[in-house]
């Protein structure tokens, strides 16, 4: 039995112990790094690897090129049971040649991640991840490096690659069956610009891909160069369907790394924001799985919570979509008057068209018999890395309201829906249902809405917090918060200045969208919409 | 045969001279054009290129005319459409394609950029986006917003239909 403690002495020269559920591993590169990870899946129970990143230290105050390596490659690892975080992290010298184990084939979510880190950081982990993922080929440099500098691109780079391998293993008979084609990038059924590749027999499809790259807006380090502040509207861009959550997410990020303790009623209107806007994801969700299947009514339903919803943040803060919210120490609004009775009341009309959704598609054969497909069970489920309410579809229960709540999801009162077969159905249901749950977390919160400010009192802490002077000390943290589509995490390193030294961020959708390239074989052409719909990828998210 | 002599023909009015005899103008060509602006006018196809949020305020408005679980390359749909509509952020890969969408449309085109992303990068000034795609692409009615709301937008399109009426393009001018 692996208890934290064992796990504790066993690394106890090295691990960094952040707090309860958070530690730091440091290893260096002639170290057994594949030794060392597979021991902490398979002793440890590191089971899914949140994600991997690089990091330049050039720019470091504290950085001494002489005796430092200059990159560093961060791995989050997650321990599902003891709700254990570890971030191992690995020094690298690029000038060195210094090439890092793939761990592919230990998480296969780390193929991406790989392919990114090689094509922004130029870190290699052997030929499988030295393949462009998000930017554009032809590009010369690594964008994320801090001596970048872009200076157009070059054609000569520009190489057309197949996507498909050549079958082998199809009977001569049936090869002029086979054929590939391509939807995409501009397609309504996508969430932003994305390429489906498809290699298909007869009506069943053999291979898929999923090309992104097409919305790559490199938030990233577009956040290295803003205040932190600065930052809120670009987090808004990430998942367009739900942008409160996001924005949420990283003022949280920022007042956890400098330990800023927000009211009672920001923390109570954040919970409000993020669930209305998990109530609109998640319809538009549904609506674009009616849409794939072709259902009238469900449409025009959605659209109209949407709508709803979409009208309340209106009269919140102004903005229908990107509402950039929150702010750092608190919300930007105060409520305005009769604004809370206003949600009440239009609450029950949600939770009244939700109902009719309901009665609409849940029993219809129709309905079930097109959404039986692409399957996907918790173990791959997990190894993909996949978050939120695709992998709960999938019967796993983990979400981080529950295991490590914030704000005062431990005060109220809800549930999490699972699925059994991990289905498009079961993805489907859940959603359903978590509207339901999210619904009844809104009365909870607004029937006991506390007094107060909605932004931190300047002398409750000794940070400055005028925008243009915030700035935190020289330290560096990961935190993460349940969107609609999962945890979406952010990584802020920071080295003193008003402005972030690296921002990560780690969005669910790229997870998914890793995962549904590999999730169409042996299902029909018919159903890839569906599928795709179901699994709701954000382009935004993905390429960010 | 007498009426034949100071009347029209029916041959005769098909020819070019023909028709503005009918006319109450007294430019010949200019109705012809009036006639045919204002035919255009009411049968706009769209093609709708959408990559980002800005979608979310008209995607559901415009994207009925497709069949959604239809396969067909979008290309096809370029070919037949005069009028694009621009939508979300540029990035340095999808730029070579809509420019191809661009040059697939017929002669006769007009070119709507809705938000902030496509007349200037938007709230993204990086490496990677493209910072105005009018340079390429004459683009007949700016939207401005981040995103502009259906009311900017419902402006901007009777702004264009005044613009077609009048027969004004910006793909004409280059
Ligand atoms: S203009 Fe704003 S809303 Fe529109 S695509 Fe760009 S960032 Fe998104």
């Amino acid at each position: 039995m692996v208890t934290p403690n064992s796990f504790l002495n066993y690394y106890s020269g090295k691990l960094n112990v952040i707090d309860d559920s958070n530690a730091e591993l440091i290893l260096e590169p002639n170290e057994d790094i594949k030794g060392i990870f597979k021991k902490l899946k398979e002793e440890f129970g590191f089971i899914m690897l949140i994600d991997i990143f690089g990091l330049d230290l050039l720019k470091k105050k504290s950085f001494d090129p002489q005796n430092e390596r200059r990159f560093q490659v961060v791995y989050i690892l997650l321990n599902m049971e003891m709700h254990l975080r570890l971030r191992v992290v690995v020094n690298v010298d690029v000038e060195k040649n210094e090439v890092l184990p793939s761990c592919r084939d230990l998480w296969a979510a780390a193929h991406w991640c790989e392919r990114e880190i090689w094509e922004m950081f130029g870190i290699s982990f052997g030929t499988e991840s030295e393949k462009r993922l998000l930017s554009v080929s032809g590009l010369k440099g690594f964008p994320f490096r801090k001596d970048f500098s872009f200076n157009g691109l070059d054609e000569s780079l520009d190489s057309e690659e197949s996507i498909f391998e050549n079958i082998t293993d199809v009977p001569k008979y049936k090869l002029n069956l086979v054929d590939s084609f391509s939807i995409g990038p501009i397609h309504p059924a996508l969430k932003g610009s994305m390429k489906l590749h498809l290699q298909i027999e007869g009506d069943g499809i053999l291979n898929s891909q999923l090309e992104v790259g097409y919305l790559h807006r490199s938030i990233e380090k577009l956040c290295e160069e803003k205040l932190y502040t600065q930052i809120i509207p670009l987090t808004d861009r990430l998942n367009f369907f739900s942008a409160a959550s996001n924005n949420i997410g990283w003022c949280k990020a920022v007042e956890d790394l400098v330990n800023i303790e927000i009211s009672d009623k920001a923390k109570a209107m954040r919970m409000v924001a993020s669930e209305l806007a998990r109530v609109s994801d998640h319809t538009q969700c549904i609506g674009s799985i009616a849409r794939a299947v072709g259902m009238f009514e469900p449409i025009q339903l959605s659209i109209s919570i949407k709508e709803i919803v979409s009208s309340l943040f209106e009269r919140l803060c102004g903005s229908r979509f990107n509402s950039s919210i929150s702010r750092i120490g608190g919300m930007s609004v105060e409520v305005p008057s009769g604004w809370v009775n206003d949600c009440l009341t239009t609450l029950k009309v949600i939770s009244k068209k939700v109902d009719e959704i309901d009665t609409h598609l849940t029993r219809s054969t129709l309905w079930i018999e097109r959404l039986r497909t692409t399957t996907l069970n918790a173990y791959d489920a997990i190894d993909l890395g996949i978050t939120g309410p695709n992998l709960r579809a999938c019967g796993v229960n983990y979400d981080i309201r529950k295991v490590s709540p914030y704000y005062f999801y431990e005060d109220v009162e809800f549930e999490i829906p699972l699925g059994i077969n991990g289905d498009c159905y079961d993805r489907y249901l859940v959603r359903i249902e978590e509207i339901r749950q999210s619904l009844k977390i809104i009365s909870q919160v607004l029937d006991s809405l506390p007094l107060g400010k909605m932004c931190v009192d300047k002398l409750k802490t000794e940070l400055d917090l005028n925008p243009l002077n915030f700035a935190p000390n020289l330290c560096e943290g990961y935190s993460m918060t349940e969107t609609p589509n999962g945890e979406l995490g952010f990584f802020i390193s920071s080295d003193g200045e008003n402005r972030p030294y690296r921002v990560k961020i780690k969005g669910p959708s790229f997870f998914s969208a890793q995962a549904f390239s590999s999730m169409l074989e042996n299902t029909k052409v018919n159903d890839a919409m569906i599928s795709l719909c179901s699994m709701n990828i954000v382009a935004g998210e993905v390429d960010r | 045969m007498a009426r034949e002599a100071d009347g029209l023909s029916f041959l005769q009015t098909q020819g070019p001279e023909g028709i503005d005899k009918l006319a109450l103008t007294t430019r010949a060509d200019s109705f012809l054009e009036k006639f045919d602006n204002w035919v255009q006018s009411h049968s706009i196809v769209p093609f709708v290129f959408d990559t980002a949020c800005c979608s979310l305020e008209y995607g559901w408005h415009f994207n009925d005319q497709f069949a959604h679980d239809s396969f067909s390359p979008e290309q096809i749909e370029a070919c037949d459409s005069d009028l694009l509509l621009i939508g979300g952020t540029i990035n340095l890969k999808t730029y070579p394609l809509i420019r191809k969408t661009y040059e697939q449309m017929p002669k006769k085109k007009w070119v709507v950029a809705i938000g902030a992303c496509p007349m200037s990068g938007g709230p993204f000034p990086s490496y990677n986006v493209v910072k105005d795609v009018s340079k390429d692409i004459p683009v007949d009615i700016f939207i401005p917003g981040c995103p502009p709301t259906p009311q900017d937008i419902m402006d901007g399109m009777k702004l264009l239909k005044q613009r077609i009426e009048m027969g004004v393009m910006a793909s004409g001018n280059s």
